[in-house]
Parts: structure tokens; sequence; C-alpha cells
């Protein structure tokens, strides 16, 4: 677990990031809803704030992390790759990543949700379907290391989900949809790691 | 001298774009230190990230520490340090030590912020400990890399061009870490490192590398060397005379001066001419251009 939790760390751009990941990025997002629930009334727009504040704020964090990273690029990162450790580490960093990810949205989404009271199976889609739009971006955005770029691609991501959601709440499918994305969400972080991994091989050669 | 390889290579060969790195044998021996010379894209680089493993892509077998099979083992033994992207960008100074007890089994922490200290690194306060790597200066950045390489237990450091960045003080100490590294293995201990500073590591050289555009220009033991080159100096009006003899030749106002293969220096019997001992640098820059064809 320790090991896990280093070798991730060792990805960050400094220690101030772990106190902005973990702390303020939290409670920053409940701040900005706090401050919406003054304008706006409706607990419905509030949760899919959450939900969208959520996926922009983990899209806009990773790029101080693993930005690039599905990208071969030969000149990155000698030394680690002199460590026969760097793909166990890195492999380390990916799930550690992906497990702080889900747990970050089960804290925001779930406490956010019973406050404004939301109904069980509302809260369950929304937790899905956040973490399985946050899995697409990022599949998307490690292929660069630009920052306006991840903000560009963030912009359609959270396009697409406001319009996805649309779409299922309107129809009334969210608890058969919540399955299938959670599914899907598995099957891309699976893919996700082989492509990054492949990426991670290919520095080796010209 | 007989002795033992550090790395043993056969065939080497790698191919990008229109460069050749061509290496039909080469050894590499064991308890000394070797200095990889040649102009700049000779592929003293590639080499040694080769060696290093972080280039992969080649043809051809290297043997590590006599027949170790054991990848780990290998990389574990081999310290590398290089120019360019080589710690992550945003670094810190605490952030490497920590990520160097994470990716090597015998980083010694403490021992990396003592050589820091020792090389002039500061490390203490806020804003110094929290300096991305990517923010120090050249010379700051290869004396974190030397301190990060010399503070793990290993067998063979592969130095690519450790010298060029530091000043003439460092470049002294640098050549003082390298004697203590190469005592402290007691012959176990070897070191190869790329260099332009000819002259300012000659002092720490026992071996020599001449590499031009891929291949192995030259070789061997310097004191070999310097048995195997002569420098001949004497009068332009003599040049013409010797210019066929000499391994390279330079004239100027007041005379010419080649060098000459021992073997060769009868043919210069009867002229006016003085020999010396030449340095590694000479013969360096004279192998050089002959390969290069510049004179």
């Amino acid at each position: 677990m320790k090991d896990y939790i280093e070798s991730y760390h060792m990805f960050f751009p400094d220690r101030k990031f772990r106190f902005l990941l973990y702390i303020l990025y939290p409670l920053a997002v409940w701040a900005g809803l706090y401050i919406e629930s003054i304008f706006f009334d409706g607990s419905f727009i509030l949760i899919l704030s959450a939900a969208s504040i959520t996926i922009a704020a983990e899209c806009l964090a990773d790029f101080f992390v693993f930005a690039g990273y599905a990208r071969k690029e030969n000149g990155r990162n000698e030394y680690l790759k002199t460590s026969t450790r760097y793909k166990q580490l890195l492999k380390m960093a990916f799930l550690s990543d992906a497990v702080r990810r889900a747990l970050s949205t089960l804290l925001i989404i779930s406490v956010t949700a019973a406050v404004l009271k939301i109904p069980f199976k509302l809260t369950i889609y929304l937790l899905i379907s956040v973490y399985f739009f946050m899995a697409v971006a990022l599949f998307v955005l490690r292929f660069f290391d630009f920052f306006s770029i991840y903000s560009f691609i963030t912009i359609i991501i959270l396009m697409l989900y406001m319009g996805f959601n649309i779409f299922i709440l309107d129809k009334n499918i969210f608890a058969g949809i919540s399955i299938v994305l959670f599914v899907l969400s598995l099957l891309l972080i699976i893919l996700h790691t082989r492509v990054l991994f492949k990426a991670l091989k290919e520095e080796y050669y010209d | 001298m007989d002795t033992d390889n550090v790395v043993s290579i056969n065939n080497l060969y790698k191919k990008f774009k229109s460069f050749v790195l061509d290496i039909p044998s080469l050894n590499i021996p064991k308890g000394f230190a070797t200095a990889l010379i040649g102009e700049n894209g000779a592929g003293k680089s590639t080499f040694i990230n080769i060696l290093a493993g972080v280039r992969l892509d080649y043809k051809g077998t290297i043997d590590y520490f006599n027949g170790e099979k054991e990848e780990k083992v290998i990389r574990e033994n081999i310290g590398y340090t290089g120019p360019g992207n080589y710690f992550m960008p945003h670094w810190t100074i605490e952030q490497i030590a920590d990520a160097s007890g994470l990716l090597f089994e015998k980083f010694d922490k403490d021992r990396f912020y003592g050589i820091c200290k020792l090389l002039g690194i500061e490390i203490s306060g806020i804003q110094k400990k929290n300096k991305g790597f990517n923010k120090l200066s050249d010379g700051m950045k290869m004396k974190v890399v030397l301190a990060n390489v010399f503070a793990r237990e290993t067998k063979m450091l592969l130095l690519d061009e450790p010298a060029s960045p530091l000043d003439p003080l460092m470049r002294d100490k640098l050549c003082q870490m390298i004697r203590e590294y190469l005592e402290q293995g007691n012959g176990g201990n070897s070191v190869l490192f790329s260099t332009h500073n000819i002259a300012d590591m000659e002092n720490v050289t026992d071996y020599a590398i001449i590499m031009e555009k891929g291949k192995i220009a030259e070789q061997g033991f310097v004191e070999d060397l310097k048995e195997k080159y002569i420098l001949v100096k004497g009068e332009n009006e003599d040049a013409d005379k010797v210019k066929d003899i000499l391994f390279s030749i330079q004239k100027s106002n007041y005379g010419f001066e080649g060098m000459c293969l021992a073997e060769d220096i009868d043919k210069l019997a009867g002229l006016n001419i003085s020999k010396e001992i030449p340095e590694l640098s000479q013969i360096s820059i004279a192998v050089m251009k002959k390969y290069t064809q510049l004179m």
C-alpha cells in the first residue's frame, strides 16, 4: 500500500499538489456548490454541477501528473528508464490514480447527494457516469501535454456528459445504463493501461 | 595489459536515419576509468544509452559483469547519468531522493544528502527544498545527478558528458570522486564517461576509446597509447618530407607539429625534429582529424 502511494506521489509536481488534490479540491467543490446554492434553487442542478466540476477538476489535475504518458517520447524520464522497477512503479501509480479518483468521486458525489437528498439509484448512476466520463476523458487527454488542449478536450467532454445526462434521465433508464457504464469503465481502464504500457515500451525504441 | 572486462560487446549495430553505430568488438576493462572521446555526433551518447539500457533497439550482444544474465542485477549495478531530460523536470531534491529510494535497492538517502552538501548544493530552507530540477542551472543539475549516482552502490558508472556543465574546480572534484569510487571497489568498480574536456579529465583516465562516425577509431590504455604515438615538431621546410609519414600534421608560422606512430618514427631519421610524449588530448585530436579528414 505504501509503495503504491509513494509511486503515485513520484509523479506529482510537488508536495503542495498532495494538499491540493486530497484536501483542497473536495473542499473547493463543496464551497462552490454552497455559493451556487445561494443563486440557484434545486438539488438536481447542484448535484449535476458537482458531477461536472468533479470531471473537470480531475481532468485538469491529471495534466500535472500524467500528461503525455500515452504517447511515445524517447527522451523522457531517462533516469526512470534505467531502473527495472520503473514499469512496476508506473503501474502502481496508474492504479493508485484510478483508485484515488474513484474514492474522490465517491466522497464528493455521495456526500453532496446525501446533503441534497438525491435518490439512491440516481446517486449510483451519477457516481458511475462521472467515473466513466473521466475514464474516457483521460484516455484521450493523456496523448497530449499542452494545457490548452487538456482544457479544450475537458470542455468537450463536459458538453457530452451534459447531453448524455439529458438523454438518459429523460428516458429514465439510468439504472440499466449504470451497469453498462460500470463494465465499460473497467474495460476502459484495462485498455488504457495497455495503451500506456505500449507507449512506455516504445520509449526504449526509436 | 591483461585485464578482466566489465563489459564485452560483440557486433553491436544500430541504425538511426543516416547514422550507423557499428562496433564489431569492444571490451571495457574492469576496475578502470575509461574515457569515451569523439566529436559531436560520433555516437557516444547512443552508445552509453545502449549500455545503460535506455535504448534497446540495437543488434548484437552485450555481456555485463562476466556473463551476468539477470536484468535486475545488471541494472542495479549500473549507475547512469545523462544530459537532457534525466530526472522529471519538476522533481525537487527531496523528490529525487524519494524516487531513487523506490527505483533502486541500494540507494542511500543520507549519502545522497551528504554528497549534495559536499558539492555545494543547498538543500536546506523551504525555497531550496522546493526548487524544481528544471529551475536549477546546468552545473547545479549535473551536481545533483552526480550526487544521486554516487549515492548508489554500483559496480559500473556510465557518465555521459559529466564534465561539460561543471566549472574547473568541480571537474577536479569529479575526477577525485571517480578515483575514490574506483578505489572503494578494490578493482571491482569501473567507470565509463564520455567527454569533450579531455585535458581536464586526463588525470583520471586509465583507458581511452576514441569514436568517430559510429565506429571505434582507437582504443587502449593511456600509457600504451602514449607509447604508440609520438608527438613530432619540426621546421616548416621539412613538413613536406614528413607529411606522408605522420599520422596527422598541423602547420603554423613557427613550424609543423604532428603525430607519428612509434613504428614509423625511424622513417624520420636524419630530419631536424623534436620528439615528445603526447597528451591524451593530442592523441585524440590527431585520431579524430585523421578520421574526419580535417587537417
